[in-house]
């Protein structure tokens, strides 16, 4: 029997914050990560994998050696509409969400240097602009941070009219998208 | 008329009618001029809803004190909203929750979505303090796709085809619909609503809910209805609550955005609310097996 121990860190508030010390065969174990959810892990067996992303955004960061990683869905851009939300959800806005993602990486062993980061989703409604252009709004918001700390984006998948499903294997460090029916790798 | 509009047509008509309790309460709760009595009247002909009224009334969610023993007491508590909110999840849930390949629907989102346009509408007519009976508002926030329960199984045979044609002429993706399959989604919800027999801005919304300036009708209550849902609906999309293989290839009537005083950070906020919304009333009523 091929064992796979590891850590797989699910995160969907603060309050449920909690280490799941885990030991599965070896074969795949898919883990829904939901709107306002993140989810890290470096059990080779682990699928990370969320769905329908709209104008939200869907952010994976992977470490080759280490094989660890992390896939955040944010719905929003700036945690000030919402502070008493952001204390309690920290995954739903860009600010609190993305800096947390790095650091609970980097608790599992993901180093700031080999961390290969994708980006997919930002999708908008056709000739929206302006207050209802979230997507927009939240990939800005992404690209400013990632630059302030001196962050590259690998891979994207951005923008356009489409709802994405969005997957990180843990072991490979493959990402795929799921759009219009179709799987693309990113 | 090609086959499949013939059985598009035929799907339709062959539709279960909506529970008479549920149709029954939903013309009730559309009326300002409704009295508690009437609404007790409807539900306690219906033993297992009046069952399942009482007990949500006394569940653990809402921790009253006391328990409530008269339907009497429970309608007067729960107000027009929560009720339907039962009330569908009674007697409609399984129509709506069903896996559609089509529209890329896993089992279950399709009532997440239409459940956030439903608070959503609410929240909105709210915020611009506009009285619609709210049960109305409810009910067309939820039932506005109803059109793709039946329109599911046509798409999902040529969906391809009504994709690139949308995408090639930078056209709706409804519109598609209607080139490719003879209907659109808002179509075929407009029949099943008159079918239904509901009240017009129920049937109204249904029809116009991806273009509410289309809407030529001069009741002011209608426009009202069909304009706030279709806000709703576009703002729960781009926070993809549901949302299918369509994706976001419709249009925002921007002239709503000035009328309905929708700011950048409203906009925001009632997005945080909507789905923490929506939480609560999954666990009230059960979780859905959906994407997010």
């Amino acid at each position: 029997m091929n064992k796979q121990d590891g850590i797989c860190l699910h995160l969907s508030d603060r309050k449920s914050m909690s280490y799941t010390e885990a030991t599965i065969e070896n074969s795949v174990t898919s883990i829904t990560v939901d709107i306002a959810d993140m989810v890290v892990s470096n059990r080779p067996g682990d699928k990370l994998i969320t769905y329908s992303l709209g104008s939200c955004i869907g952010l994976a960061v992977w470490d080759p050696q280490v094989r660890a990683g992390g896939l955040l869905h944010y719905m929003l851009p700036d945690s000030s509409v919402s502070p008493d939300k952001a204390k309690d959800k920290p995954f739903m806005f860009a600010d609190t969400g993305i800096p947390l993602l790095f650091k609970s990486v980097y608790k599992i062993g993901g180093d700031k240097k080999r961390l290969i980061v994708k980006v997919a989703g930002g999708s908008q409604m056709m000739d929206s602009k302006g207050v209802f252009n979230i997507g927009k709004r939240n990939y800005m918001v992404l690209r400013k941070l990632l630059w302030k700390n001196n962050v590259i984006i690998d891979a994207e998948d951005v923008g356009g009219f489409e709802s994405r499903t969005m997957s990180l294997d843990i072991a490979t460090g493959l990402v795929t998208i799921k759009k219009n029916k179709r799987i693309i790798e990113l | 008329m090609t086959v499949e509009i013939v059985d598009i047509v035929e799907s339709v008509e062959q539709l279960p009618v909506l529970p008479g309790t549920t149709l029954r309460l939903i013309n009730i709760l559309s009326d300002v001029n409704t009295s508690i009595d009437q609404v007790v009247d409807a539900i306690r002909h219906d033993q297992n809803l009046t069952a399942q009224v009482l007990k949500l009334c006394n569940s653990a969610y809402f921790g009253l004190s006391r328990q409530i023993v008269s339907l009497q007491d429970a309608v007067t508590y729960l107000g027009a909203t929560q009720l339907l909110q039962l009330v569908f999840s009674v007697h409609c849930k399984s129509t709506f929750s069903k896996n559609q390949e089509g529209y890329g629907l896993l089992a279950g989102m399709l009532w997440k979505h239409s459940n956030a346009v439903a608070i959503a509408s609410e929240k909105i007519a709210n915020h611009k303090n506009l009285k619609p009976t709210s049960g109305l508002l409810f009910t067309a926030g939820l039932l506005h796709d109803i059109g793709k329960v039946i329109l599911d199984q046509a798409l999902s045979e040529h969906y391809q085809q009504v994709l690139e044609l949308a995408e090639t002429e930078q056209i709706r993706f409804d519109e598609a619909e209607k080139i490719v399959l003879g209907f659109s989604h808002e179509d075929i919800g407009q029949m099943i609503a008159n079918k239904w027999q509901l009240p017009e801005e129920i049937v109204a919304t249904t029809k116009y809910h991806h273009e509410s300036e289309n809407y030529k009708g001069n009741d002011d209550q209608v426009a009202l209805v069909v304009e706030v849902v279709h806000i709703a609906d576009s703002l729960v999309m781009m926070l993809g609550i549901g949302i299918g293989t369509d994706g976001l290839r419709y249009r925002i009537n921007e002239n709503l955005i000035n009328k309905y005083e929708l700011k950048k950070d409203y906009i925001d906020r009632l997005g945080v609310e909507v789905l923490a919304s929506l939480e609560k009333i999954e666990k009230l009523y059960g979780d859905q097996n959906s994407g997010s």
